[in-house]
């Protein structure tokens, strides 16, 4: 990526978050305008709904203009070619925008980026090799992983890298041991997405592609040891190359092996992700919590299914409202690093965290009505910038 | 969220003194990722369990249906509905015309929840007993009007949109029935058509009328957003078949084209989308018919496509609270 997108992307962190300060009436106008003074903004950004707008008809642009290059001058599209050069046109376009154009989010450096990486895949699917079925599929997971890698690590978008995690875990579900190397790959993808999306190192985006790989490593990893998965041969499915013996069935060791593992995995990753204080391992925790009951159910009929959806949804309200008292019980309303409130993300309810301040500065509480002038000069409780009012 | 970057900046807000030490050790504290909010995680399992709750509820008496009898089944759903409604009121504080923050992290889930269980009881009875007979349409109309009391009086967004798209529904049905007595020369489609436009138009109306007595004004864009919706829809419904396809186009291109302008001087983005999609595919369309062959249409597209691209970048000056937040 180039360094000056990198510092924008870091600056606009700090940014959102100062905002999300405000918003929650942590900070006020001045301290804000400091903290925006600070971190200035040097790119060119649409908001949500003229991304969208030209998001949508760069893409009808862009098709309409390959539509008439083959109308004019490539009669024959099979070779490929074109698709690449316009691939290329399209890449160019996209770091025109992103470079000297300083385009960020505004929804046509995203669209021709895509174009670039879908006419890269395209192009590598139908202009190379045998015409089979299977190695048109091939080709273009394999295209479709390099195009998307490329596009991930020059652009930094999501896109991009949640293609290039899905299609590499697709690639490897069309080698021999497709189950093993999904294992394999997927318990030594987890730790190196969590250490490099804490690494200060790595630009924002970058951050944020390792949490999507990672989510994508724990879903395949659980996947791959999950007995229905075992027993239906749903990794080995994937591949389109047909093979001697992947269907077929586990051993009694195996099966075993793979009941254990799919009971464990989720209270495991619950746990790890307890103790580091790691959100994705605990939410995919908590929602693999949920698939290995539901597999229990499928294997064996224990109850009536409407009666195991009540306790499941008196099990799911009891743990909830059990946990959320448990967190609220604690000391300053938080026990081992987690709270139940959410962090500056919602000012009507951030009463908690705001309590928190105001007891460490021995003042009085706010009122949950936030987002109004903090600063009050002349005097301010906590003095210098400015900082705040609120808590006085 | 955890942030090496924004941990750094704290550092250097609090050595610069716009932060003050007790802010920075909490806004540093969620940057490291020593904070974690479960808040997410307490609300999905909330949500799921009166998921679960109802489903399981639900399967449970339909097996049981012939056992416990469609009356017993009807009044336990019933009181399950008076007791949420009962906490919800009890909990709630005193209606406001404004916005009220919500005094429960489960007040929202169990309000829904009450309100669903009740339309649902309300669905069982008239299947079951029939007390309205032919005008079970009305059974809607019934709906609406009890989400939008409990909209109003327990400030949900969500209640309000539902009572709009209920109110749309027994539009949508009962169109057949009465409309055909006072419009005997439409058919059936024109029929819902016309009904879909006046209920949008309505709904514009209501939303503006909100916004503008400061009436639970924090519902208009769902009304609005509805509301341009069905009125769009219903021009665009007669854009590609039908005995007026010219001048539905026309209108099409011209009221798009009118939501754009207004909702671009009033800085409303998402109608401002609405508008100009509306405009652009009633126009597309007119101008394709007229140019010949596949080629022309390309280019037509081509073009008109970039020359939008290059006007929103141009117009989007105008939008500054659009910029990046």
């Amino acid at each position: 990526m180039r360094p000056e997108i990198v510092a924008a992307e870091r600056a606009r962190e700090v940014r959102d978050a100062a905002r999300a300060w405000r918003r929650t009436g942590f900070i006020g106008e001045e301290a804000l305008g400091l903290v925006l003074e600070r971190y200035p903004d040097d790119r060119v950004r649409f908001g949500p709904g003229f991304r969208v707008l030209a998001f949508i008809f760069t893409l009808i642009a862009s098709c309409a203009l390959i539509g008439l290059w083959f109308v004019f001058f490539d009669s024959n599209p099979q070779t490929g070619a074109s698709l690449i050069v316009w691939a290329v046109v399209f890449s160019g376009l996209t770091e025109l925008q992103r470079g000297p154009m300083r385009r960020v989010g505004a929804g046509a450096e995203s669209a021709t980026a895509l174009a670039a990486a879908a006419l890269a895949t395209l192009g590598g699917t139908i202009g190379f090799g045998g015409g089979s079925f299977n190695d048109f599929l091939l080709r273009f997971l394999a295209s479709g992983f390099v195009a998307c890698s490329a596009a991930a690590w020059r652009w930094g978008d999501a896109i991009f890298q949640l293609g290039a995690g899905l299609l590499g875990f697709a690639l490897l579900a069309q080698a021999g041991p497709a189950r093993l190397l999904w294992i394999g790959a997927a318990a030594l993808a987890i730790p190196i997405c969590l250490a490099g999306a804490r690494l200060a190192r790595n630009a924002p985006s970058q951050r944020r592609g390792f949490m999507i790989l990672g989510a994508i490593s724990v879903l395949a990893l659980y996947g791959a040891i999950h007995i229905w998965s075992l027993d239906q041969h749903l990794v080995e499915s994937l591949s389109v190359v047909a093979r001697e013996g992947s269907g077929s069935d586990g051993s009694k060791g195996l099966r075993a092996l793979s009941f254990a593992t799919t009971a464990l995995l989720p209270p495991a990753l619950l746990l790890i992700g307890w103790r580091r204080r790691e959100p994705l391992l605990l939410y995919a925790g908590i929602l693999l919590v949920g698939a290995s009951v539901a597999t229990i159910r499928l294997y064996r009929e224990v109850m009536p299914l409407s009666l195991a959806l009540c306790l499941i949804g008196a099990a799911c309200l009891t743990t909830g409202l059990g946990l959320l008292r448990w967190l609220r019980s604690g000391p300053a309303r938080e026990r081992h690093g987690f709270t139940a409130d959410p962090l500056l993300d919602d000012a009507r309810r951030t009463e908690a965290v705001r309590s928190v301040v105001a007891m460490a500065s021995f003042t009085p509480a706010a009122q949950a009505q936030a987002a109004r002038p903090a600063f009050e000069g002349g005097g301010g409780g906590f003095g210098g910038g400015g900082a705040t009012g609120s808590y006085q | 969220m955890i942030s090496p970057d924004v941990a750094a900046a704290v550092t250097r807000l609090e050595g610069d003194r716009v932060l003050t030490p007790e802010q920075a050790r909490l806004f540093g504290r969620i940057a490291r990722g020593e904070l974690v909010s479960l808040s997410v995680a307490i609300h999905a399992l909330l949500y799921l369990g009166v998921v679960a709750l109802t489903t399981g509820a639900g399967l449970l008496f339909r097996q049981e249906i012939a056992n416990l009898g469609p009356l017993t089944i009807a009044l336990v759903v019933g009181a399950a509905a008076t007791l949420c409604l009962a906490w919800v009121a009890r909990t709630s504080p005193a209606f406001t015309r404004g916005e009220v923050a919500s005094p429960h992290v489960a007040f929202d889930y169990v309000l829904g929840l009450g309100a669903l269980l009740a339309a649902g009881d309300l669905a069982f009875i008239e299947a079951r007993f029939s007390p309205l007979g032919a005008q079970w349409p009305f059974h809607f109309l019934l709906v609406s009007a009890f989400y939008l009391a409990l909209s109003f009086r327990f400030d949900s967004r969500t209640l309000f949109a539902l009572a709009l798209t209920s109110f749309a529904a027994w539009r949508g049905v009962a169109s057949t029935s009465v409309e055909r007595v006072l419009f005997g020369f439409l058919g059936d489609t024109e029929t819902v058509r016309l009904n879909a436009l006046v209920c949008g138009t309505a709904f514009v109306v209501a939303g503006r009328e909100l916004k503008r007595a400061r009436f639970k004004a924090h519902f208009e864009p769902a009304a609005s957003h509805l509301g341009w919706l069905l009125v769009l829809q219903s021009i665009a419904w007669g854009i590609d078949r039908g005995p007026a396809v010219g001048p539905h186009r026309l209108a099409l291109t011209l009221v798009g084209a009118g939501l754009a302008l207004f909702s671009w001087r009033g800085g409303r983005f998402a109608l401002f989308v609405f508008g100009v999609l509306a405009a652009y595919l009633g126009f597309m369309i007119t101008l394709t018919d007229a140019v010949d062959g596949a080629t022309g249409t390309l280019f037509l597209v081509a073009v008109s496509s970039i020359v939008l691209v290059f006007g929103l970048a141009a117009v989007h000056r105008r939008f500054p609270k659009e910029r990046e937040e």
